[in-house]
């Protein structure tokens, strides 16, 4: 019932299309599994995104420094940096930038640290699109309010 | 602690050569609700020991053919008898005797002549021991369990969510009507019913067991993840 929704109505994805054109709405997605990135950067294309992808926090930090992005869903599990520690970097560069987490594994734990580490959500694998689309539509309407202040 | 033990489901192996010690002992615990059985010897008692797996063993130390001492390094080294708790019930108390009865491997002594209250006494202690040592070895072996559980659950969800994201794309550009859509929102669903088995999983913190085809046992994940925390 979700999918026809999303089916009929491709404009309304995640309002990355606005009157066909492409809008510059980029997304900073990070998983070191590569199939997991390839359908998400899919999926967010497909939105009217503009999907950035990375393997890492270290490269995700060198995306970050070419380019401004302000939403982004990050893996906590990530080999080296792990997704809290990379959330808690871009942080300090970026207050009001929209990060949240996806992950296979939530303990109470982490989900602590996910809020002490600055992630405005959590999502646990396996993510429904609509659920993901729903909250990057948020994301940049967020965005969108602050900038107008 | 008394809660913990059943005396009837409670088998102990009286080992004395001397059959007026083996009654006397045998009418205490029998009044006391246990289940006994007797052997004469020390090679009789691991014989026993091994056939009835007793959750406990009386054991005198001086006996003709194997003593009681000799009898207990031969059970300790035995795989299927090693973990039985072993009293001693002894004459020989002094401290030598004592420190020898021990090092083979012995859990606790009775002096000779028996006395019923402290003989109950130390069985009740050595049995309430036991069972608290095996639900500590079973609560680390099923915290290993869960651990395990959690990593599983994990690296399922990875490739889960490639699945059902994959099938998601393909079914936003499938007509509602064609076969391919019911078969891509079959497929779905089967996915969303493994991703509420895993997050189900990920959310026990104790067990059930539950009968399964064979006569075999598994984890009943409902019940489980319905008395989950």
């Amino acid at each position: 019932m979700i999918l026809t929704r999303l089916r009929v109505q491709p404009n309304s994805w995640g309002n990355g299309y606005v009157r066909g054109i492409m809008t510059n709405k980029k997304i900073l997605i990070v998983d070191d599994e590569a199939p997991i990135r390839a359908m998400f950067e899919r999926a967010f294309g497909k939105g009217g995104y503009t999907p950035r992808t990375a393997a890492s926090g270290e490269e995700a930090m060198e995306i970050l420094k070419q380019e401004n992005i302000q939403v982004m869903f990050l893996d906590l599990k990530l080999p080296g940096m792990t997704g809290v520690d990379l959330c808690k970097k871009i942080r300090r560069d970026k207050p009001i930038a929209i990060i949240y987490a996806v992950t296979g594994y939530t303990s109470l734990f982490e989900l602590a640290n996910c809020r002490d580490a600055g992630f405005d959500d959590y999502f646990t694998k396996p993510v429904d699109l609509e659920l993901i689309y729903k909250a990057t539509q948020d994301a940049f309407e967020k965005l969108n309010r602050w900038k107008r202040r | 602690m008394t809660d913990l033990i059943d005396n009837s489901d409670v088998v102990v192996l009286i080992v004395d050569n001397n059959p007026v010690n083996v009654g006397i002992e045998q009418a205490i615990l029998r009044k006391a609700g246990y289940c006994t059985a007797s052997a004469s010897d020390g090679t009789a008692c691991i014989e026993a020991a091994r056939k009835l797996k007793p959750d406990l063993i009386l054991l005198d130390i001086v006996m003709p053919k194997m003593n009681g001492i000799e009898a207990c390094k031969v059970l300790r080294q035995d795989e299927e008898t090693r973990d039985i708790p072993i009293i001693f019930v002894t004459g020989r108390t002094h401290a030598e005797a004592l420190r020898e009865a021990f090092e083979s491997g012995g859990t606790d002594y009775v002096r000779k002549p028996v006395n019923r209250i402290e003989l109950l006494a130390r069985i009740k202690s050595v049995l309430s021991q036991r069972i608290l040592t095996q639900k500590l070895l079973e609560e680390g072996r099923f915290k290993g369990v869960l651990e395990m559980a959690g990593a599983v659950c994990h690296e399922l969800n990875q490739p889960m969510q490639a699945i059902i994201g994959h099938c998601q794309l393909l079914m936003m550009d499938v007509s509602e009507d064609q076969p391919l859509y019911q078969d891509l929102s079959e497929i779905k669903g089967q996915i969303d019913r493994m991703a509420k088995i895993t997050k189900r999983l990920m959310g026990i913190t104790r067990y059930k067991t539950c009968d399964y085809v064979g006569g075999g046992r598994i984890v009943d994940i409902d019940e489980a993840s319905r008395t989950a925390k």
